[in-house]
């Protein structure tokens, strides 16, 4: 698997919608990027910036009014079933305890062995001992912790994150955001990933596009050249390639928010 | 924290606190039934109400008594309980069903929805005399009058909780390849399920209630004939023992129905905290 392969690809992606008796409103425009297999790439914008627009086109969830996606050099066109998608919402279903909930994607999907494969990702997100809760019966870092669960056991192609630790408070997100590194680190799924954190962008990726304000654009591409494995966050902050990229993204950024003010 | 753990020098005089409370107020509630009753027979005995009228508590026992033993009794409710049991069966598995499908269909259900309002604001109980006129004064015509009113209760319920399934749970199922048949049956019913209680609940009553009205209006056999026919002969004990044996079939029937809602939606905090 060459590492220059693009998995994901949008060219030159425009998505306008259309609400009833209002103007149509252009979430984002000319949006062209790759996302090279076995990498994970952020898009970092201001809020309303049409940034999980894109993650619905990747998807299928939503057709772009211009342009194309494409995954695996093919064109997307409709619900895509082999994307993990996660967003700041658990998404879990109430109904189902954790371990249901981590086994639905593999039941719809006629997984036989779908009762071992989700105990073992509930291990490795480290709820064992919560199999058998309910959604109200877990703080939000392990229901987040059970999404995390969820999206990996399908062994998705590619992996759609939206904000994923969003909701959570600082400690958590941290966490979480290590936990997310090392299952990664294992299979290497290609990501997308969503955030408006410059340092969950940086600590994650491999690549960050800054968005410019609505409609979006891609307004530039920084690579970020950080060891991988990942060193602790704690670490990472401080050294001096961390603080270089840190500037030239919240440089690009800064115009792009400011205009909100 | 959620975990399930309790150690043991925890103070459990809480819960013993709380049994002492249950003893409590079941001993109060059983006071306030025996002081309602003692001034019922008091009043009766002193002459300060006719018993002719309100009857007594002791000649409603008695009537109760000698219609239990002559098995009148016992008929008369196998009869009513089986109605309304098939009544609310047919009614509620075809008014959820015809919610559901609704649900996955905006277009019938746009067309549909004053409709179904028009109907549902209509006091269905004044169908009976019709119901009655086409299906005479056998067991049809009671289901049928309960269906009308309890069909459209669990048909909306369910509509409405169908539709406010959480769009991030259907995001992610489908995203995860879950066909539409899998959406119906593993996420739009089970979501819709504390709605759909809600219409069980009410519709258990009502399916009772439609099956006795039609019993009033016209039958020879059930609850309703009792209450009816003592009635119609200046039987007030007999009505009050109808009444009574009424009272104690719907309570069992609630009873029964709160049993099964917690165990299916013990998903919910509200229930499983209670």
């Amino acid at each position: 698997m060459s590492q220059n392969a693009a998995k994901i690809r949008l060219v030159d992606v425009g998505v306008a919608f259309r609400p009833l008796n209002r103007q149509p409103v252009i979430a984002c425009r000319e949006v062209t990027f790759d996302v090279p297999d076995g990498s994970i790439v952020s898009i970092v914008g201001p809020s309303g910036c049409g940034k999980s627009t894109l993650l619905n086109v990747v998807s299928g969830l939503i057709a772009p009014s211009k342009g194309l996606a494409e995954v695996d050099g093919r064109i997307v066109s409709g619900i895509r079933h082999d994307v993990g998608y996660m967003f700041a919402r658990d998404g879990m279903m109430p109904w189902r305890t954790a371990l249901q909930n981590v086994e639905f994607g593999l039941e719809v999907r006629n997984v036989s062995n779908r009762h071992e494969i989700a105990r073992e990702w509930l291990r490795r997100v480290g709820l064992t001992s919560f199999e058998s809760h309910y959604r109200h019966e877990l703080s939000q870092g392990m229901r987040q912790r059970v999404a995390v669960a969820r999206t990996f056991a399908i062994e998705p192609n590619i992996l759609l994150m939206d904000e994923p630790f969003g909701a959570l408070d600082s400690q958590t997100r941290l966490l979480l955001q290590q936990l997310f590194l090392e299952v990664w680190e294992k299979n290497k799924r290609t990501v997308l990933f969503v955030t408006h954190d410059l340092h969950e962008a940086i600590f994650l990726s491999d690549r960050v596009i800054v968005s410019t304000n609505r409609p979006g654009r891609v307004k530039s591409t920084v690579p970020v050249a950080l060891p991988r494995p990942r060193p602790p966050p704690a670490e990472l902050v401080v050294s001096p390639e961390f603080r270089e990229i840190y500037s030239r993204i919240w440089a690009d950024l800064r115009d792009e928010v400011r205009m909100f003010e | 924290m959620a975990a399930g753990s309790t150690d043991d020098d925890f103070d459990t005089s809480v819960v013993s606190d709380a049994k002492v409370h249950r003893r409590r107020v079941l001993i109060a509630r059983l006071i306030v039934v025996a002081a309602f009753l003692a001034v019922w027979q008091a009043s009766v005995a002193m002459g300060l109400i006719d018993a002719f009228w309100i009857s007594s508590p002791l000649l409603v026992f008695h009537e109760f008594w000698q219609q239990l033993a002559s098995g009148d009794l016992i008929n008369d409710v196998a009869i009513t309980i089986s109605e309304a049991v098939i009544a609310f069966v047919v009614s509620s598995v075809l008014g959820v069903l015809a919610g559901l499908l609704l649900a996955r269909s905006p277009f019938w259900d746009e067309v549909l929805a004053p409709l179904v309002l028009a109907l549902n604001s209509l006091p269905r109980v004044a169908l009976a005399p019709l119901i009655i006129l086409w299906f005479g004064i056998g067991i049809t015509a009671k289901v049928a009058t309960a269906f009308t009113l309890v069909f459209f209760i669990l048909l909306v319920n369910t509509l409405s909780g169908a539709k406010n399934v959480d769009n991030d749970i259907l995001t992610i199922a489908k995203l995860m390849g879950a066909s539409n048949r899998d959406i119906l049956w593993k996420v739009t019913l089970p979501s819709a399920l504390p709605w759909i209680f809600a219409g069980l609940n009410l519709g258990l009553t009502y399916s009772l209630l439609g099956v006795i009205v039609a019993e009033i209006l016209a039958s020879n056999h059930g609850l309703g004939y009792v209450i009816a026919s003592s009635a119609a002969t200046f039987n007030t004990a007999g009505v009050f023992s109808g009444l009574i044996t009424l009272a104690v079939v719907a309570w069992l029937f609630s009873v029964l129905m709160r049993k099964i809602e917690a165990r299916l939606l013990r998903w919910k905090p509200s229930l499983t905290s209670a």
